[in-house]
């Protein structure tokens, strides 16, 4: 780097203080995103050092006897009840980086009209990158450095519990620094990168098409191998689950813009005024919408799952195959409950920014003649549409897996499928429920969207 | 579906008596009147910063007055709410704003049809509607494409078939030919024109271009916020 180019590094730096490439919100969102991830991400480590009867090997059906470690709970002494739990703190995990993802596409029609205008008095894409990631990489860090105050309030409530049988985490020792050290990197890193990537207009991503025909076959062949590798070895089925459950993530998030696109498709065939103009912001915020879509699909999978095995565990004798197995069921539907409320929020933050984004076509609309409780009902579909249409998917699919893991039938019928309706019908309304919520206390923010000073500049 | 015109024929379509408006702290229009009477064609000009969009805007009740009174088709403006100024407006205005007013995640088609759906209008009706009007304002264009994919004049043209979908009574344009060549300018004008005129409706032009002036029946000239002087040039 030559001396002049050295000399631009103080400007840069003013410029990625000012907040033009990362507005304070992203910052905080982000920050809190990689706290939480990286609190749970220290929680799983902290289970896994905890002692554990191995999962019994064969093909036979063992009935899972709650292995008790005298200083731990079973939740995390057995080994099968145990991947039902790291499984739930993994999908809040995903979650809460999901919005941290989410958090990083906010703003983006402000960042590329920035990156454009420095582009134009001689900012290199380089620069503009490294401008970028200084911008994130605090957050990050402060996010890392957070996860440490944040997994002692977690510890404080799982780990010394006085009677044992309540404690899930160890004691607290170096590795938890170690893992903490690591999360603070990580996370700084990660943001940087983000922010790199995120920093210039072009961002290079791969055809679709070639994505999802990769995560498809992975997950055909993740499928596949596990009963060839273990001739259905138990073992081999707690790491295909977990395998299965990291590619439908993937594949639900790869996929979810694509799915917006669809839904915009279909409503302008459709064609009133409310269901286009839906469209259009569906097409407009495809992406956060397509993320907050497969969070809610994942979180009502895992809903509809632990729904069904928990009221099938709880209509079959104690000494039951899944009796065991009670606890660890009942903390993965709470993970989930959890999973949902950040998918909620991940959908509102996309919302927010659509309406801090596109105010100008908000604005525009508005001038048009369409009528404020036109727009907010236009506003309040598209929010349903990305929360409440995945969840209910995700929970009936969901319930209806967890009847066939279970193998629930002859006098369980009846049972099963009043909880499998029941648990579509309740998540359904509390997602309808949250999302009326979230549009009501948006109507401020669609307000000042629709302010005809929007349409003053270009 | 017939229009049912909220004004009657001989009322003027719009009338701004005193108005003001301040963004923020920087004044726009002060003390500001204009008439304009049924199938008149006037042109706003003057400097820019002098209050030419503001009072547009005022006029079609996108914004509203912080001063004075503003009446719209026979209604006063200042009486009524957003959403009943909202229908007031997709009622009796086209509007043709200087830049970004079209949906950029709507085709063509759907931009234009955007007015009739708003009305209710049956989905296919407004399409037909929307893409003879396509054809009207002179582009060769499927329909599909989106406005990103438009080049300035086109978008233009698309907005003033937008104006034009729902037989306004009122046509206000704000700079409507500004990035249009001479020729194509000049017949978007006069379809623009000729169109709201043979209805009874009138049309407001603001613009710096004298050959849009030329085209109007009066021209008012506004500086510093105020109506500097009007001429008749019919």
């Amino acid at each position: 780097m030559s001396t002049s180019d050295a000399a631009r590094w103080p400007a840069l730096w003013a410029i990625a203080r000012t907040g033009a490439l990362s507005s304070r919100t992203r910052s905080r969102v982000v920050a809190l995103g990689s706290a939480g991830a990286g609190a749970l991400l220290l929680t799983v480590l902290a289970v896994l050092r905890t002692p554990a009867r191995p999962v019994p090997t064969g093909q036979e059906v063992v009935v899972v006897d709650t292995y008790y470690d005298p200083g731990f709970s079973p939740l995390v002494t057995s080994a099968e009840i145990r991947v039902g739990v790291l499984t739930g703190i993994l999908l809040v995990t995903a979650a809460a980086l999901a919005l941290v993802g989410q958090a990083l596409t906010t703003g983006s029609v402000r960042r590329r009209r920035t990156t454009r205008a420095l582009g134009l008095v001689g900012v290199t894409p380089g620069e503009l990158r490294a401008v970028s990631a200084l911008a994130l990489v605090r957050a990050g860090l402060a996010g890392g450095l957070l996860a440490a105050p944040l997994y002692l309030v977690l510890w404080a409530a799982l780990g010394p519990a006085a009677d044992p049988v309540f404690r899930l985490l160890p004691a607290i020792g170096w590795p938890d620094l170690l893992g903490w050290v690591v999360v603070v990197l990580a996370c700084g890193g990660l943001a940087a990168a983000a922010g790199a990537v995120t920093g210039t207009a072009r961002t290079w991503l791969p055809p679709l098409r070639w994505v999802v025909l990769g995560l498809v076959t992975a997950l055909v062949a993740a499928v596949a191998a596990v009963p060839v590798l273990g001739t259905w070895d138990r073992r081999a089925g707690v790491a295909g689950v977990g395998l299965v459950v990291a590619l439908l993530l993937a594949l639900a998030l790869t996929t979810g813009t694509g799915w917006a696109y669809h839904r915009a498709a279909r409503l302008l065939r459709s064609g009133t005024a409310g269901a286009v103009l839906t469209a259009a912001g569906l097409t407009a915020a495809a992406g956060p919408i397509g993320t907050a879509a497969a969070v809610c699909l994942l979180a009502g999978l895992a809903l509809g799952v632990s729904s069904t095995l928990l009221a099938t565990t709880l209509a079959t004798p104690v000494d039951s195959v899944y009796a065991g197995q009670l606890p660890g069921i009942a903390l993965t539907a709470t993970a989930a409950g959890s999973a949902l409320l950040i998918a909620l929020a991940t959908a509102t933050l996309g919302a927010v920014d659509d309406l801090a984004t596109h105010r100008r076509t908000w604005a525009a609309t508005a001038a048009l003649g369409a009528e404020p409780e036109l727009l907010h009902r236009v506003h309040a579909r598209r929010l349903r549409i990305a929360t409440v249409v995945p969840t209910t998917t995700g929970a009936a699919a969901g319930a209806l897996l967890g009847t066939a893991v279970t193998g629930a039938g002859g006098e369980l019928i009846p049972l099963t499928a009043a909880v499998v309706l029941s648990c579509v019908a309740t998540t359904a309304g509390v997602v309808l429920g949250l999302s009326a919520l979230v549009s009501t206390l948006l109507r401020g923010r669609l307000a000042r969207a629709v302010d005809p000073h929007a349409l003053r500049v270009a | 579906m017939t229009r049912t015109p909220s004004s009657r024929p001989d009322e003027p379509a719009v009338v701004l008596s005193g108005v003001g408006y301040s963004y923020g702290r920087t004044p726009a229009l002060e003390d500001a009147s204009l008439t304009v009477a049924a199938g008149e064609v006037v042109a706003v000009t003057g400097p820019s910063g002098c209050g030419k969009s503001t009072l547009l805007m005022l006029a079609a009740g996108v914004l509203r007055a912080q001063a004075g009174r503003v009446q719209l088709a026979g209604q006063d403006l200042g009486s009524l709410g957003e959403a009943d100024r909202a229908r007031l407006r997709r009622r009796e205005v086209g509007l043709v704003l200087q830049y970004g007013q079209l949906v950029p995640d709507l085709g063509v088609v759907d931009n234009i049809a955007l007015p009739l759906l708003l009305e209710g209008r049956p989905p296919g009706d407004a399409r037909r509607a929307a893409t003879s009007w396509l054809e009207r304002v002179g582009l060769e264009l499927t329909g599909d494409e989106r406005p990103g994919e438009l080049s300035g004049g086109q978008a233009q043209q698309v907005a003033a078939a937008r104006a034009l979908v729902a037989s306004p009574r009122l046509l206000l344009a704000d700079e409507p030919t500004a990035s249009l060549d001479p020729r194509a300018g000049r017949e978007l004008l006069d379809l623009m024109v000729t169109t709201t005129r043979s209805s009874g409706g009138s049309v407001v032009l603001v613009s710096h271009d004298n050959t849009v002036a030329a085209r109007a029946d009066r021209e008012v000239r506004l500086r510093a916020g105020r109506v500097a002087h009007e001429v008749g040039l019919a």
